[in-house]
């Protein structure tokens, strides 16, 4: 990434899409890191996720958010945001496109599998596909 | 402004608003659903509620009428029989628990007893129209105690009119047509 | 190609009425004749503009209006139009599906609340194995069968000179109020110019997989569709005013709004009625439910859809159930439908603003649109119509105070 682009208006809140183009979520916040020899910050890692977004946005609703989400959360990882490392980052002059698949991110759409596992797979028809 | 100081200026009008909301709230409570306490008020609910009595029976007419010239099934003339018994019962129950303001109990008397006549006639429609005796419902027109003819569209009396008091001392008199007896009833303006 | 044309502007036209029309033109109709017919006219208008601008930039874009509203407007402003829509849907959910179980109570004479579990049911069973175009052009089509209210007005033998001079007053009828006039207005504008027929129509150009080549077809099926939408709406006011004005009689009921019907047209005219009230409201409740799972869906970022089979886009499938469950569980405590339906269109009217902001702006922005941005005649009709909205929100709530949602 270049120094004169605007994360404001091509990176956060864009919508995240992994290789195949499906949907993996929203950047909701992005990580940076100041490096030491005082250059410009570089961004590490886009955060995802209703935990990123809650600390991001601050406020009641905000925490709220940020709270709910972190509990639904299990394992190692409990507490943190989801991170997606810049380095899966590939196009993003429209949506931002990530070079692997969603299957690769364990840690992104968390409650998308669980549903899909407990819930909806159970039930007669969910695999069809339709048009 | 940093997210921090943002959410430190809403901090600050949070209770400003929610007291802002809960006065609105009381307010419109209030204003909408306490009972009639002046005569003015009071005569303006008591014409409406004439008002919507005379709906229901003419609602209940029409659809006796459908009925007749088959423009209806029974089914759904049964509902509709159902669901205007049902408002007229409401109707007349909402107004008979508001206590009248002082000299106004003739008004009271006679809006109750129009009421529990329409009440009592609706509900005998009804339950002729699940033993399917439509013919029944049809002679019920004659003795509607509601008048069909000559009828005043619903005018509210409203305080800006002159004469004000006079009219609303008198807003609503009531004549009803009984079987019994011979008495017609109409809105008076 | 001329079918697929046809198909989409006759699902436009049945598709344009729901319990909200259904209730506030036939209430309208009895109690102000023709007088607020004129705010149809707008409606329509501004809709049209809306609906035009949303998928136009949904062709282009290949995203729908709310996605772009987050880009654009940031989480909070979104978040707040989020929360805003998702608690006046479920009401409007719930009234529609009232509004289907309502319906099948009038043709069969067997309790509605009985019906609405069975309705829900049903509208389940079409949201999981029925595909997205079928369903829409179905209903559509079904909902064609409103133009039964269309004809009625002519058997009626209405007083025509009457009916224009009733359509062309401007004022409340003798004997009630300019507040109760005003808030009939905004009423039927929030009936009308819904925000959620605006995001469907642009959902539904991205799942129909619309091309900038298609931009001709959108915008027939918006030209031709819905001002004949806007024709059946002041056709149930048109039936109303002429059976129940002069008779004073109030509408309360859906079966007083199917009345005049069944008097002009007999027991067929009524079971045609029926079949288009059944149409338009289970329709309405596809596309409210739908509407309300893209919004969540495109804030969040998730996967959506009724391309992606269910396994696929598991949060947006849980999210259109659970909006589902709740408004089935609303209208199971006998809360009454028409006065939902009313609050519901009146708390709709005060989202309109915020609704239409973002598209204004997204249409406007030669960035993103390139030639496809708004020319003059979007941006003027677009802006009145913002500028009116604004007056509308801010006039809605104090006027539901003022009338007590129109009594008095």
């Amino acid at each position: 990434m270049t120094d004169h682009e605007s994360l404001r208006f091509t990176l956060l809140d864009q919508q995240l899409v992994d290789a195949d183009d499906r949907p993996v979520g929203r950047v909701d916040d992005v990580l940076l890191e100041l490096p030491d020899d005082g250059g410009p910050p570089k961004v590490v890692a886009v955060l995802t996720g209703a935990q990123a977004l809650g600390e991001r946005m601050g406020g009641l609703t905000g925490d709220v958010m940020a709270s709910v989400a972190s509990r639904m959360r299990s394992g190692e990882h409990r507490g943190e945001p989801v991170a997606i490392p810049a380095s899966l980052i590939g196009d993003h002059a429209d949506l931002v496109k990530l070079t692997v698949a969603l299957d690769d991110l364990p840690q992104a759409a968390g409650l998308e599998r669980w549903l899909a596992h407990h819930l909806v797979e159970g039930l007669p028809g969910a695999g069809d596909a339709r048009d | 402004m940093t997210a921090a100081d943002r959410g430190a200026v809403a901090g600050r009008w949070r209770p400003v608003i929610a007291v802002a909301v809960t006065a609105v709230v009381m307010a419109s409570l209030w204003f909408g659903h306490a009972p009639p306490r002046s005569a003015a008020a009071y005569a303006r609910q008591a014409a409406q509620t004439v008002g919507y009595l005379r709906s229901q029976t003419q609602t209940a007419r029409l659809w006796v009428d459908a009925v007749a010239t088959a423009a209806t099934t029974h089914q759904a003339a049964s509902i509709a029989l159902e669901e205007v018994e049902a408002d007229a019962t409401a109707t007349a129950g909402r107004f008979a628990g508001w206590d009248p303001p002082p000299g106004a109990d003739p008004v009271r008397d006679t809006v109750t007893g129009l009421g529990e006549e329409v009440t009592r006639t609706l509900g005998a429609l009804r339950i002729a129209a699940h033993r399917d005796q439509w013919a029944a419902c049809r002679d019920w027109r004659s003795h509607c105690p509601i008048s069909l003819s000559g009828w005043a569209p619903l005018r509210t009396a409203s305080p800006r009119r002159p004469g004000h008091e006079a009219q609303t001392r008198h807003a609503v008199r009531l004549h009803a047509r009984h079987p019994l007896g011979h008495r017609r009833l109409h809105r008076h303006r | 190609m001329l079918f697929g044309f046809t198909l989409g502007t006759l699902s436009a036209i049945g598709g344009f009425i729901d319990i909200g029309d259904l209730v506030a033109d036939a209430l309208v109709g009895a109690r102000f004749g023709l007088r607020l017919a004129w705010v149809t006219v707008l409606a329509v208008i501004g809709i049209m503009c809306y609906a035009e601008m949303s998928a136009r930039i949904a062709l282009k874009t290949r995203r729908p209006a709310f996605d772009l509203a987050r880009s654009r407007l940031g989480p909070r402003y979104a978040l707040g139009g989020l929360i805003g829509s998702f608690l006046v849907t479920a009401l409007l959910v719930m009234a529609e599906l009232s509004g289907i179980a309502l319906a099948l109570q009038l043709a069969s004479g067997v309790h509605y609340l009985l019906w609405v579990p069975i309705a829900a049911v049903l509208v389940f069973i079409v949201i999981w194995t029925l595909p997205f175009e079928a369903t829409e052009r179905i209903y559509g089509l079904l909902g064609l069968a409103m133009l039964v209210f269309v004809v009625a007005v002519w058997h009626l033998n209405p007083d025509w000179s009457r009916m224009w001079a009733s359509a062309t007053t401007v004022a409340p009828t003798s004997g009630e109020s300019w507040p109760a006039y005003l808030f009939f207005a905004i009423t039927l504008i929030g009936a009308q110019m819904t925000p959620y027929e605006m995001f469907f129509f642009s959902s539904g150009a991205i799942e129909s997989r619309w091309r900038p080549k298609d931009l001709t077809e959108m915008r027939v099926n918006v030209i031709v569709g819905f001002p004949l939408g806007g024709l059946l709406a002041i056709a149930i006011q048109a039936v109303a005013f002429l059976v129940f004005f002069d008779a004073g009689i109030q509408v309360e009921h859906i079966s007083q709004t199917v009345l005049p019907v069944a008097l002009a047209l007999g027991k067929v005219g009524l079971a045609i009625a029926l079949v288009g009230v059944f149409a338009a409201t289970f329709g309405a409740t596809l596309e409210t439910l739908f509407s309300t799972g893209y919004d969540l869906a495109q804030y969040f970022g998730w996967a959506y859809g009724e391309v992606q089979p269910p396994a696929r886009a598991t949060r947006f499938t849980t999210t259109i159930t659970a909006l589902l469950l709740l408004s089935t569980a609303l209208a199971l405590t006998t809360l009454n439908p028409i006065t939902v339906t009313i609050y519901a269109v009146v708390f709709s009217s005060v989202l309109l603003p915020f609704a239409f902001l973002p598209v204004l702006l997204v249409g406007n922005d030669k960035r993103v649109m390139g030639e496809l941005a708004n020319g003059r005649l979007s941006n003027t009709v677009g802006t009145i119509t913002l500028l009116l909205s604004i007056v509308v929100s801010a006039a809605a709530i104090p006027l539901l105070i003022l009338t007590k949602a129109g009594a008095s």
